[in-house]
């Protein structure tokens, strides 16, 4: 049975926390891969953006690294855990925020809460502690009260950011977390990010924004049509020549013109 | 209008998406079992109103026959009520097509126009309920005619006429009603306990009602008194509402012949008028609640302060499930209430069904089998609940698989909430059937554990079939509306098993009856059919369900 922290889920301090060896991912009825040999290691401590377009793989990356969609071949640990052979160990040790929030509409705030940590069998105690922790960077208040229904989109992010958090995960994982959260909240969990992953924990995140990758990440790894193109840390980037955002779309951009002049032709 | 046939096609891709080969199979089975079904229902409806028929225009008034009286209020009467069902159809149609369906976030973003979008969906709910009336009318009338004996070219025609126009009416009323209706539901369905036991008691109510008219008919049946419901002062009542049932009585009238011209004329005027009102109240409310964006907020009662409580993780998914299923109304009723008057509705079966059987068979008893037959046959209703037990999940079953829980854990926890409800209703039916007497306690035991094993069966079969083939919703909040493939197949199945078991117990009776012999009754063979029949369903829904079970479940993709 998988202990409750997931600090003690690790068995070795040095293990990484996500080891993605030549994960292919092809759709049932696609002609093609939309995952093609990605291989990834994540240590704790880090906070990794995945840069990439519309549709180049970020969220199906996410999907099998989760085990939310099976894949076709390659490996994917999460703390050592084996995600196709010890899928709810290793599920144990992860917090996950989708980019779709129509979920659990029909509990409140706070029942959705209390069925996260439930589900990760956190005490009373703690969840009591982080509940208000939690409650007072995400500001909700008494909506937590009301369904998840009435929710806007901002506030089923800050809900669904909440109870993946309830048992304090070694590895955070978001699928394009900063959409539709305001100004003042998109700030305060930058922050929060930043001193997560100082505490020894790992974050890994998915964006095709440039901006909040450079300023909350450590780390970057691009993704263009299914493959990793690059992967780096911005204290090397930094000697590099030209800001982030000429970089990606160098590296993306080129294929991707290409690609919409033959669609515009066929239009 | 120039993006009008594109919605529309929209709208039909909706209806009949073309998938692959595969799936499309799955969708013409769909279809096929529903056909099934609705020949089924039409079959038995044209059974029932062709007696009546019969019955009703024998009836005299003072001993004095009036057959065009009789023939001119049954037509209207009957019109009435089609009329009535139509405008509830088209109340719930509009409801979900025009407020409720999250396609119309989307098309008022793109460069359609509000009426455009409206005009097409309108039209889309309009040829379902054309097809719709069109079946309704064909049965109601050829089988009028035809036990009248007044079919002709004129009657068919005018039939298909009617059939065809017969909605714009009921669409008009419902135009009206349909954004109070919204409001309403939104405002009761934010307080699910309330809409809850408001659910039960009207399906409780209908279901005494139900009871008591057919324990009235079946002794005037019986009895062959029948006219005598019909006396001088309800027939005096009938044919004055039969006259001024607008505009029920115009169509009675073009169809019987009589005034035609004047008739056609007013119709037509009030098809127009009905048609004019409801385009404009459908644009206007439409306009208004997708350019102003009225979503009703209700608010939420407040409760003083957080209240942490610790379950276990496999009581937070059966608690996940109760919270689900008790605050959507429709799935509320579907289930909980219909669970609630399942041994009420088993009683009243039983009741009825044991007077039949008296009179027919005179001193056999056969209380257990008939008795195990309804139990199995009410059991198996409530249980289609289940053939959504995946699909009604929408995204949160893909939610569910990131969370650190088997998929033995999600779908045993589904299969024992379902489990335990249906447990509950058939127990309460075994009580009442015991404690009224019409079964011995020690048959009521028998009959619960057949029940038990036959709702486990059907369960596992439900899930797993849904687990295959699910349907999700493409609603806000993932509810699913409309019946599926799924659903008809676990109604079709169910109810087979049901009636072959329901065969098997009472073959002597059948047997017997067939052959003219004696009917006897044996205990011990009903006993062993009843317990080995649900047992090997049982086994058989066993073996399906674990079948690459986690397979399945891995490749569950609400998205694809």
């Amino acid at each position: 049975m998988p202990t409750t922290n997931a600090q003690q889920a690790i068995e070795n301090e040095d293990t990484p926390v996500i080891q993605i060896e030549g994960l292919v991912k092809q759709y049932a009825g696609a002609e093609i891969p939309s995952i093609k040999d990605f291989s990834l290691t994540c240590h704790a401590g880090e906070i990794v953006g995945l840069l990439g377009h519309n549709g180049a793989g970020k969220s199906t990356t996410l999907k099998c690294l989760t085990g939310m969609l099976p894949f076709n071949s390659g490996s994917i640990k999460i703390n050592g855990y084996d995600i196709t052979t010890s899928p709810v160990k290793a599920k144990f040790t992860f917090g996950f925020v989708s980019d779709k929030h129509d979920v659990f509409v029909k509990m409140t705030g706070l029942q959705y809460i209390n069925f996260m940590a439930d589900a990760y069998n956190v005490s009373k105690e703690l969840r009591a502690e982080r509940f208000e922790k939690y409650d007072e960077l995400f500001g909700l208040g008494n909506r937590l009260k009301e369904p998840i229904s009435n929710y806007s989109h901002g506030m089923r992010q800050k809900v669904c950011m909440m109870g993946s958090l309830m048992h304090n995960p070694k590895l955070w994982i978001l699928d394009e977390p900063m959409i539709g959260l305001d100004p003042l909240t998109s700030e305060k969990v930058a922050n929060f990010m930043k001193e997560y992953a100082a505490e020894g924990n790992c974050i890994l995140f998915s964006s095709h924004n440039v901006h909040s990758v450079q300023k909350i990440c450590n780390r970057a790894v691009v993704i263009n049509k299914g493959v990793k193109t690059d992967d780096f840390r911005f204290e090397d980037f930094d000697s590099m020549a030209g800001s982030l955002e000429e970089f990606f779309l160098a590296r993306t951009t080129e294929n991707k013109y290409t690609d919409d002049s033959e669609q515009g032709e066929e239009n | 209008m120039t993006h009008y046939a594109l919605l529309l096609k929209k709208q039909l891709f909706d209806a009949f998406p073309f998938g692959s080969k595969s799936a499309r199979s799955k969708n013409a089975l769909g279809y096929i079992l529903a056909g099934i079904l609705a020949a089924g229902i039409i079959a038995a409806f044209v059974i029932i109103f062709s007696r009546f028929t019969s019955t009703y225009l024998q009836i005299k008034i003072n001993r004095v026959p009036n057959l065009a009286a009789r023939q001119f209020e049954l037509m209207s009467v009957a019109y009435f009520a089609l009329i009535i069902v139509f405008i509830i159809t088209g109340v719930t149609q509009l409801c979900y097509n025009l407020f409720e369906n999250s396609d119309i976030r989307i098309l008022i973003s793109m460069p359609f126009s509000s009426f455009e979008i409206f005009a097409a969906k309108l039209t889309w709910i309009y040829i379902k309920q054309a097809a719709l009336s069109l079946a309704c009318v064909l049965a109601l009338n050829l089988t009028f005619f035809a036990t009248a004996n007044l079919i002709s070219a004129y009657n068919v025609i005018m039939t298909l006429i009617i059939g065809i126009l017969l909605p714009v009416i009921p669409l008009a009323i419902a135009s009206v009603l349909a954004l109070p209706f919204y409001y309403l539901k939104k405002l009761i369905g934010s307080h699910y306990l309330l809409s809850f036991a408001a659910m039960t008691i009207l399906l409780v109510g209908f279901c005494l009602l139900y009871n008591y008219a057919f324990t009235i008919a079946q002794g005037l049946i019986g009895s062959g008194k029948i006219a005598s419901l019909f006396n001088e002062r309800v027939m005096n009542n009938i044919h004055s509402f039969a006259v001024f049932d607008y505009p029920a009585n115009l169509i009675a009238g073009i169809m019987l012949g009589k005034e035609v011209g004047k008739n056609i004329g007013i119709l037509l005027a009030i098809l127009l008028v009905s048609a004019a009102v409801g385009l404009l109240v459908i644009h206007k409310v439409f306009v208004r609640v997708t350019q102003t964006g009225i979503s009703v907020h209700i608010p939420h009662i407040k409760r003083e302060g957080y209240r942490f409580q610790k379950r276990s993780r496999f009581g937070n998914l059966i608690a996940k499930e109760f919270i689900t299923v008790l605050r959507t109304p429709s799935y509320a009723y579907m289930y909980f209430a219909t669970a609630i008057v399942m041994p009420l509705m088993a009683y009243c079966s039983a009741n009825l069904g044991t007077a039949f059987l008296g009179g027919l068979l005179g001193n056999v008893r056969f209380d257990f089998e008939l008795c195990t037959f309804i139990v199995l046959l009410y059991s198996s209703l409530t249980n289609t609940f289940c053939s959504t037990s995946i699909s009604r999940d929408g995204y949160m079953s893909m939610a569910q698989k990131t969370l650190p829980y088997s998929p033995a854990q999600i779908l045993s926890a589904k299969m024992l909430f379902s489990g335990i409800v249906s447990e509950l209703s058939i127990l309460a039916a075994c009580i009442t059937l015991a404690a009224s007497g019409l079964e011995s306690a020690g048959d009521a035991v028998v009959t619960f554990i057949s029940a038990t094993i036959f709702a486990a069966s059907q369960i596992a079969f439900a899930t797993r079939l849904d687990l295959n083939h699910p349907h999700f919703s493409r609603t806000d909040d993932g509810e699913i509306k409309e019946t599926n493939s799924t659903v008809s197949i676990i109604i079709l199945v169910g109810l087979t098993m049901c009636f072959a078991i329901g065969m098997l117990l009472m073959q002597n009776t059948i047997r017997g009856l067939i052959s003219g012999t004696e009917i006897t009754s044996d205990k011990s063979a009903a006993y062993a059919y009843a317990l080995c029949v649900p047992l090997a369903l049982l086994a058989a829904s066993a073996a399906f369900f674990f079948v690459n079970l986690k397979k399945v479940y891995a490749n569950l993709d609400s998205e694809g």
